[in-house]
C-alpha cells in the first residue's frame, strides 16, 4: 500500500532559530531550515534554522552543513567522506532536489524566501537528522548481482572484451550509489518494496550490456516483473537529479527494449 | 520488534513474476492504433458534430463508419484499461486494490460491449 | 520505506519538498489527463448507445452536451485528449531510446503542453467556424 501522505509521527514541527556567532558580517548571513530529528527524544523531526555566515565557510553545502557541525550545533548528524562526489555518502535534498551535498554550490539554489532547505533523502525511515536507513536501497543493489556471471572456464588471463563493447559500459558503471535518483522517483515513493527504482536498474543494465556476462537470461527472467521493472513510467526525476550526469531513465528504457526483443 | 526477515529476502519478496512486457506492449500497439484512428474519427465526428442525426446515423451505419468506430472502441477501451490497471496498482494495495482492478476490467468491459452493439445495431439496421 | 511492522522511526518528507521539473509535470498531467479520458470513453459509448436508440435519445444528449456546462465538459475532454495524444508520441520516443537527455525531455515537456492548448482551440474554432458556415443542418 502506497504511503500518500506523511504519518502522523512524521509530521514535522517548528524548531529552533540558531543565530549566526558573534562576529559575524551580517551581509554574508544565510539562512538554511534543516530537518532534524532526534531518536531519543521520543519528539516528531523538526526543522530548524541556522544562520551561517558563509564568509567563514567554503562554497559547497557540505562546507555549510560541517560549519554548523563545527561553529553552532554540534548535535547535527549527516553522512560525508571523501567531500568530492566519488563516495555518494552526503546524498540529501537540498532545496527541494536530490543531491550529494559536497558538489552542490548553495550560491546557485533558489532557496524559498532567502532559505534554503535541507532534508534528508525523500520517503525514507529517518535514523537522525540527514541520515536515512538505506538498507532496502542496498539490498535492491545487491539482488542485481552487480559481478560478471559466467559459466565458460575462468580463461588463464582475463576475460577479454572489445574497445566498442567496452563503450557501452560507460554512463553506467560511474553510478556512486548515492541513491539520489531512487528515492527522487514517486513510484519508489508509493511501491519502494517491489519496485527496484533507477538505481538498482541501472546497475542491472550495466550487467546486462556487459559483452562477457554469461547469464544476461537469467538477469532479464529476474527483472520481467510488473512492478521489479515496469513500475518505472519515465518520470525523469532520477535522470534530472544525478549528480553524475547519468541516465538511469534511458537505461531503463534499453532494458525494456532488451525484454520487447526477446518476446517480438 | 521488527519483523525477523533479512532485507534481501524483503526485496526478493515472491520473487519476479515473468510478465509485464505483454502489457507494456499492447499498451503500446492500441496507443499507436489510437494515434491513427482518434484524428481520423474526430475529424468525421467533427463534420457530425455539427450536423444532425440523419447524417450522423448514415456515417456511423456505413462501412468505413463502422469499421473505424468499431476498432476505435476496440483500441480504446482495451488501451484505457491498462492504463487506469497501472493507475490502480501504483496508489492502491491489498483487497481494495483487487476490488478496483475487477471494477475497472468490468467497466471498460461493459462500456467496450455497449459501444460494440451500438455501432454494430446501427450498421445493420441502417 | 520503513523496515519493520512496529517501526517507530519517522519517514522523512517528499512530497511537501520536492522542486518539481517540467517532466514530473506533464508526467502526472498524462495520468490526470487519462483519468480524464476515461470519464470521457462513457460519454462516447453513451453517445453510440443514444445514437442507436433514436433520434429523441440523441437530441437529448446533444442538448445536454450543447449545453453551456456541457460545452466546458467537452472542452476539458478536447485538451485532455491532445495531451494524453501528443504526450504518448513522447512515451513512444523514449520506448525507442529517443529524447532522454535532459534538454531534450524538458523542451518536449514544454512542447508538448503548448501544441495541446493550441490544438484544442484550433479544433474548436474549426468546429464553430463549420456551425456558422452550415447553419441549417445543425438542430442545436
Amino acid at each position: 500500500m502506497a504511503q500518500l501522505t506523511l504519518p502522523k509521527n512524521s509530521k514535522i514541527t517548528k524548531g529552533k532559530h540558531w543565530p549566526a556567532p558573534d562576529g559575524s558580517d551580517a551581509a554574508n548571513v544565510k539562512t538554511f531550515r534543516v530537518y532534524r530529528y532526534v531518536p531519543d527524544s521520543g519528539d516528531n523531526p523538526r526543522w530548524d534554522l541556522y544562520d551561517v555566515d558563509t564568509s567563514k565557510c567554503g562554497p559547497m553545502t557540505l562546507h555549510v552543513l560541517i560549519y554548523i557541525k563545527d561553529e553552532i550545533d554540534p548535535t547535527l548528524s549527516f553522512r560525508r567522506s571523501c567531500r568530492e562526489g566519488i563516495c555518494g555518502s552526503c546524498a540529501m535534498n537540498v532545496d527541494g532536489r536530490n543531491t550529494i551535498a559536497c558538489t552542490k554550490g548553495y550560491g546557485e539554489l533558489k532557496g524559498r524566501d532567502g532559505v534554503i532547505t535541507i532534508s534528508p533523502l525523500p520517503h525514507l525511515a529517518v535514523v537522525k537528522d540527514l541520515v536515512p536507513d538505506l538498507t532496502d536501497f542496498y539490498a535492491q543493489h545487491a539482488a542485481m548481482e552487480p559481478y560478471l556471471k559466467t559459466t565458460t572456464p575462468e580463461p588463464q588471463k582475463e576475460w577479454r572484451q572489445a574497445p566498442e563493447d567496452r563503450d557501452k559500459l560507460d554512463g553506467l558503471y560511474e553510478c556512486i550509489m548515492c541513491a539520489s535518483c531512487s528515492t527522487a522517483c514517486p513510484s519508489y515513493w508509493w511501491n519502494g518494496d517491489k519496485y527496484l527504482g533507477p538505481a538498482a536498474l541501472l546497475q542491472a543494465y550495466r550487467w546486462l550490456i556487459d559483452s562477457r556476462d554469461e547469464a544476461t537470461g537469467e538477469r532479464l527472467d529476474a527483472l520481467e516483473d510488473p512492478f521489479r521493472l515496469y513500475r518505472c513510467h519515465t518520470i525523469m526525476n532520477c535522470t534530472q537529479v544525478c549528480p553524475k550526469g547519468l541516465n538511469p531513465a534511458k537505461a531503463i528504457a534499453k532494458i525494456k527494449h532488451m525484454l520487447l526483443e526477446r518476446t517480438v | 520488534m521488527a519483523k525477523l526477515q533479512t532485507p534481501r529476502s524483503k526485496i526478493t519478496g515472491l520473487g519476479a513474476s515473468g510478465h509485464g512486457t505483454d502489457h507494456f506492449l499492447v499498451q503500446r500497439v492500441t496507443a499507436i492504433c489510437l494515434l491513427v484512428l482518434v484524428p481520423f474519427v474526430l475529424f468525421q465526428f467533427l463534420a457530425a458534430f455539427t450536423s444532425g442525426y440523419d447524417a450522423v446515423y448514415i456515417w456511423v451505419g456505413s462501412w468505413l463508419g463502422s469499421i473505424s468506430l468499431l476498432a476505435l472502441s476496440t483500441a480504446m477501451f482495451w488501451h484505457l484499461r491498462l492504463g487506469l490497471q497501472i493507475a490502480i496498482e501504483d496508489y492502491f494495495g491489498g483487497s481494495f486494490r483487487m476490488f478496483l482492478l475487477l471494477l475497472n476490467f468490468l467497466g471498460c468491459l461493459v462500456l467496450w460491449l455497449v459501444s460494440v452493439l451500438s455501432v454494430l445495431s446501427i450498421f445493420f439496421e441502417g | 520505506m520503513s523496515s519493520g511492522q512496529n517501526d517507530t522511526r519517522p519517514m522523512s518528507p517528499f512530497t511537501t519538498i520536492w522542486r518539481w521539473h517540467v517532466t514530473m509535470v506533464t508526467s502526472i498531467l498524462h495520468r490526470l489527463s487519462g483519468v480524464v479520458l476515461a470519464a470521457g470513453s462513457v460519454l462516447i459509448a453513451l453517445w453510440l448507445l443514444a445514437l442507436a436508440i433514436g433520434e429523441k435519445q440523441y437530441d437529448q444528449l446533444m442538448s445536454v452536451i450543447s449545453s453551456w456546462p456541457g460545452q466546458i465538459i467537452l472542452f476539458a475532454f478536447t485538451l485532455a485528449l491532445f495531451f494524453h495524444l501528443l504526450n504518448g508520441v513522447r512515451y513512444l520516443l523514449w520506448d525507442s531510446g529517443r529524447g532522454f537527455e535532459k534538454s531534450t525531455a524538458n523542451l518536449t515537456s514544454w512542447l508538448v503542453m503548448g501544441m495541446a492548448v493550441i490544438l484544442s482551440l484550433a479544433l474548436w474554432a474549426a468546429g464553430y467556424w463549420m456551425l456558422e458556415a452550415f447553419p441549417g443542418q445543425s438542430n442545436y
